[in-house]
């Protein structure tokens, strides 16, 4: 069946009226966006994938000092209430909203630091609106790098010498899955004694 | 050429496939850049149809002065590089490939679907979510019954596997026709008071 030739790669993300979710098929990576009742699908082929660029962005410190001073806010409110002869239902709703936005930051802080990914092909840079967070990012390169090194790997052997042109990076591959979440002993040591 | 996405600065390859994020030297934006060997891939120009040479000589149904390369794998017809479409495989003219998309005979080239059974569940479901809107289930009902009975065989989402939205939507349907049934009998045929007997003395 069609349907589990798939795996999902990152939950819903994107805008909140056009949830994006990404999925691992076979030979290619499938973006599902859903608009109300039509879902709409674009493929790339690992074959056919570039890069994958990553770019931190200020969303992760912005919102966090948002609703943590919101969260302050409200819990001086709640303060300032309790003690007063203020009425017990605005202290009631004070403290629900203190108590929302603190659950909030604490979820935001947990989430991590937020990102913006781009899937590079030949034709165009699709950007990838579901890994809005850099640890989900990094998850979803870890993944997808097996993927493509099965389907690029005539291309690796290709890429240094036979047309004359020399990469001068090498390429990412699962075997140098170079994230800090993959880091080897040896690179460990290595970094260490620099 | 990769560009920063923030100042479109060219980026450097000392900042490709990195251990961490680095910052770019123009912007100062942080960067994680992981490359492929398809980035390092010459771009190479398509398949160029050949001209026919000899009158005895196959020639494209479409292009009778290029000579045919493949056989359409579905209808048959003989057609050149240029009209040669290769899809898992199979090698297919222009015209089957086009068939095949409109009939959603194949489903890798699909790039949309409609949802019925998510229509169903929203039509059963929606008005009830808004409390005021209640009396507009006399007609959405209804409607949730007919596009699920209606559309039942359609293929679902490319991703989905069953069709529990459907029964959901249909027993929520049944459940509000059968409240409005009962509310148009209790006050369009009100129960009869019950029979008294008067005595005359």
């Amino acid at each position: 069946m069609a349907a589990r030739e798939y795996r999902r790669v990152s939950g819903a993300g994107g805008q909140l009226y056009l949830p994006t979710r990404l999925y691992l098929g076979r030979d290619h990576l499938l973006k599902v966006t859903s608009v109300g009742t039509v879902e709409e699908y674009k493929r790339f082929y690992y074959a056919d994938v570039q890069a994958v660029i990553v770019q931190r962005t200020t969303g992760y410190e912005w919102g966090l000092a948002a609703t943590v001073v919101l969260a302050l806010v409200f819990w001086l409110a709640v303060a300032g209430s309790a003690g007063g002869s203020a009425p017990r239902a605005g202290l009631y709703i004070f403290a629900v909203c203190a108590l929302f936005f603190t659950l909030f930051a604490l979820i935001h802080l947990m989430l991590g630091p937020t990102c913006k990914v781009w899937l590079r092909t030949a034709v165009h840079d699709e950007p990838l609106s579901s890994l809005n967070r850099l640890r989900r990012a990094r998850k979803f390169i870890s993944r997808l790098t097996p993927e493509i090194d099965r389907a690029q790997a005539g291309l690796q052997q290709e890429e240094i010498g036979s047309t004359g042109q020399k990469a001068h990076a090498p390429a990412y591959s699962s075997a140098s899955v170079r994230t800090p979440l993959h880091e080897t002993a040896a690179e460990q040591e290595a970094a260490g004694e620099r | 050429m990769i560009h920063c996405p923030k100042c479109a600065t060219p980026a450097d390859v000392n900042l490709f496939n990195t251990l961490d994020l680095v910052r770019c030297p123009a912007c100062r934006s942080r960067l994680q850049i992981a490359v492929f060997p398809a980035f390092f891939k010459p771009r190479t120009g398509g398949a160029a149809a050949e001209a026919v040479v000899d009158e005895n000589e196959a020639s494209c149904y479409n292009h009778p002065q290029k000579r045919a390369a493949v056989v359409c794998d579905s209808c048959g017809r003989f057609v050149c590089a240029l009209c040669d479409l290769e899809l898992k495989g199979q090698h297919m003219c222009p015209e089957c490939l086009e068939k095949g998309v409109k009939k959603k005979k194949i489903t890798d080239l699909e790039t949309r679907r409609f949802l019925y059974d998510t229509l169903s569940l929203q039509l059963a479901f929606g008005p009830i979510i808004i409390p005021i809107f209640f009396f507009v289930t006399c007609i959405t009902a209804p409607a949730a019954l007919f596009v699920t009975i209606r559309y039942w065989k359609q293929p679902l989402g490319l991703l989905r596997r069953s069709r529990w939205r459907f029964i959901v939507a249909a027993t929520a349907a049944v459940v509000q026709i059968g409240l409005w049934g009962y509310v148009v009998l209790t006050f369009w045929f009100p129960a009869e008071s019950p029979v008294t007997v008067t005595t005359f003395e």
